[in-house]
């Protein structure tokens, strides 16, 4: 019996690993890809490493763009459904609300939520869970300009796919550097 | 008596192999090699727990990361299964079977991190941390090892410190206000461990107070310095229920629990009242105004004062209850916080540097004597424990 159960809490343990990673890669493969503009800094988290902070030019939403308008400031953790389409290389805010709603057909719906500095009076702060790109270590404080390749499956969790450092690989890019 | 004690005396001679093992029973001897082996292998799965978590961390960017999650799974699910071969199957190195749960419990969060990093997500970090504490929750209990107990309260104690700190939590204390949600968790610790006492899992009790009385102290232990919670903006701001609703599960665990203690009745309640209003005061801590109003040019405050009367009292309350329950670590954590509580009160009555060094020649020249005192007290005490274990266990 104790067996059993000892069994059965190690295959939970798996089963929540793997349902991540199930779910990551579906989003990997299925989800919608777009490009959005960043801003690094490199902190460093004790259990996962190296990380660049990314701050996306979407992550202040004016609120005028707010279908129906914001009476109010929104507190923090509130959830916020957003559209974006492409605006030339990148992908820009048309629409955002505090309920789901029907995109348009070139837009692609992500959800997000306010983040705590929600402070600013003419714009609401949002995190989309892209905020934090994982490196090797040493290689988190990289010269040039860095977009994002995210992808966004039905859900609106987006997540991220590739970075890229003047246009190439993050990874790539990084290592010509630190030589 | 040390085991190695009683083989000396064999190997001179002096008792026979009957006695020997008669003696070895009696006191419930064990090898000192053993300890030092169990010790071993704990160190070493912990240095291999971080030192994987490093190897993640650093993030090799040209391993597959399927790779990556087949080994991290894979020497998981290979530490506990080791593991369970070694204690369950073969039950011949239960020490080192329990190391090895240790580490695969340590490696589910290596595990998590991986995860995490492998697919960028980004969280409230006390998620990660909660996460790790449920899945490895129910191990101890069915292992029956104490280590995972003891991984198990560090996980729920680490989540709680993430979570007290976090920005948008719904138990949110500001900056030193912290410290007593901390000190709080370290009561409820030790009631959690008296209501283990007596059950089946009686041998996961000593762990759980010993763990809850040093985080009571350590967390406490500021409140008795100066300027400590002082009166400024957002100092005592945050969650209103979480001190008070805590000190309700400490007051419910200890009225609970301390029917298990050997003490006799009169001790008994004292104690737990002891615990229940010590719970309550560090409660009222956080509401009272806390205005520097009085001492030398008005620079103290009465939480701090408070403190330190009430740290003293506790610890003096301590010694009592380790005596009566024959626990020299009671005993000693007492008599150290006395020391502690009284230098931290002399430090706090002065305040220039005039003053400061006068205090700091007078209270070194005091405690130097006072140190002895303590050892002295310490020992007497000590070996009054000693004297009524060995008396006890001659009579049975």
């Amino acid at each position: 019996m104790r067996l059993k159960l000892f069994v059965l809490v190690l295959a939970l343990q798996l089963a929540w690993l793997l349902g991540t990673v199930a779910t990551q890669e579906t989003a990997l493969v299925r989800g919608q890809v777009i490009r959005l503009e960043t801003q690094p800094v490199d902190p460093r988290d004790l259990l996962r490493g190296d990380y660049l902070v990314l701050n996306y030019k979407i992550s202040n939403v004016p609120k005028s763009l707010f279908t129906p308008p914001l009476a109010e400031n929104l507190p923090s953790g509130e959830t916020v459904w957003v559209a974006v389409s492409p605006h030339g290389e990148f992908y820009e805010i048309v629409r955002a609300s505090r309920e789901r709603f029907e995109p348009a057909a070139d837009a692609v719906l992500i959800k997000a939520q306010t983040s705590w500095n929600n402070r600013r009076s003419d714009a609401v702060s949002l995190q989309y869970g892209l905020e934090q790109y994982f490196v090797r270590e040493r290689t988190g404080n990289p010269r040039g300009k860095i977009t994002v390749e995210a992808v966004v499956p039905s859900s609106g969790r987006a997540s991220i796919k590739q970075v890229f450092l003047d246009g190439r690989p993050y990874a790539e890019a990084m290592k010509e550097q630190t030589q | 008596m040390k085991f190695a004690d009683v083989q000396k005396l064999r190997e001179a001679g002096l008792i026979s192999d009957e006695q020997k093992q008669k003696i070895v029973e009696h006191f419930k001897l064990q090898e000192e090699s053993n300890r030092f082996l169990v010790i071993i292998s704990f160190v070493g799965a912990l240095l291999v727990a971080s030192g994987i978590a490093l190897l993640i961390a650093a993030n090799w960017e040209e391993i597959p990361r399927g790779v990556k999650r087949a080994v991290g799974f894979a020497l998981m699910l290979g530490a506990h299964g080791f593991g369970w071969w070694l204690r369950g199957i073969l039950g011949k190195y239960p020490k080192s079977g329990e190391a090895l749960h240790l580490l695969g419990s340590c490696l589910f969060l290596a595990n998590i991190a991986l995860v995490g990093q492998i697919y960028h997500l980004s969280s409230r970090p006390p998620n990660a941390i909660l996460l790790w504490w449920a899945g490895i929750a129910a191990l101890p209990w069915l292992l029956r090892s104490k280590a995972q107990h003891l991984l198990t309260l560090i996980a729920f104690g680490v989540w709680f410190g993430f979570e007290v700190n976090q920005e948008d939590s719904l138990i949110r204390l500001h900056d030193e206000c912290q410290v007593l949600a901390y000190s709080l968790l370290g009561l409820v610790y030790v009631g959690f461990g008296y209501a283990l006492r007596g059950s089946a899992f009686a041998n996961f009790a000593r762990v759980t107070e010993r763990l809850g009385l040093l985080l009571f102290f350590v967390f406490v232990y500021p409140l008795t310095w100066q300027g400590f919670l002082d009166d400024y903006p957002d100092a005592v701001t945050g969650s209103y229920w979480i001190l008070p609703a805590m000190a309700v599960v400490v007051i419910a665990l200890v009225a609970f629990g301390t029917r298990k203690l050997e003490l006799d009745r009169q001790w008994r309640w004292t104690w737990g009242l002891t615990l229940a209003a010590t719970a309550g005061l560090v409660v009222l801590s956080f509401y009272v105004p806390h205005e520097r109003i009085w001492g030398w040019n008005n620079n103290l405050s009465p939480v701090n004062a408070f403190a330190a009367l009430g740290l003293f009292v506790f610890c003096l309350l301590q010694i009592q209850v380790g005596l009566q329950e024959r626990s020299a670590f009671l005993v000693n954590v007492g008599v150290v916080f006395i020391a502690l509580d009284i230098i931290a009160s002399y430090i706090g009555l002065f305040g220039t540097m005039a003053r400061t060094g006068l205090m700091f020649v007078v209270s070194g020249v005091f405690l130097l004597a006072f140190g002895v005192y303590l050892e002295k007290k310490r020992r007497v005490l000590l070996k009054q424990i000693k004297t009524a274990k060995i008396g006890t266990e001659t009579h049975t």
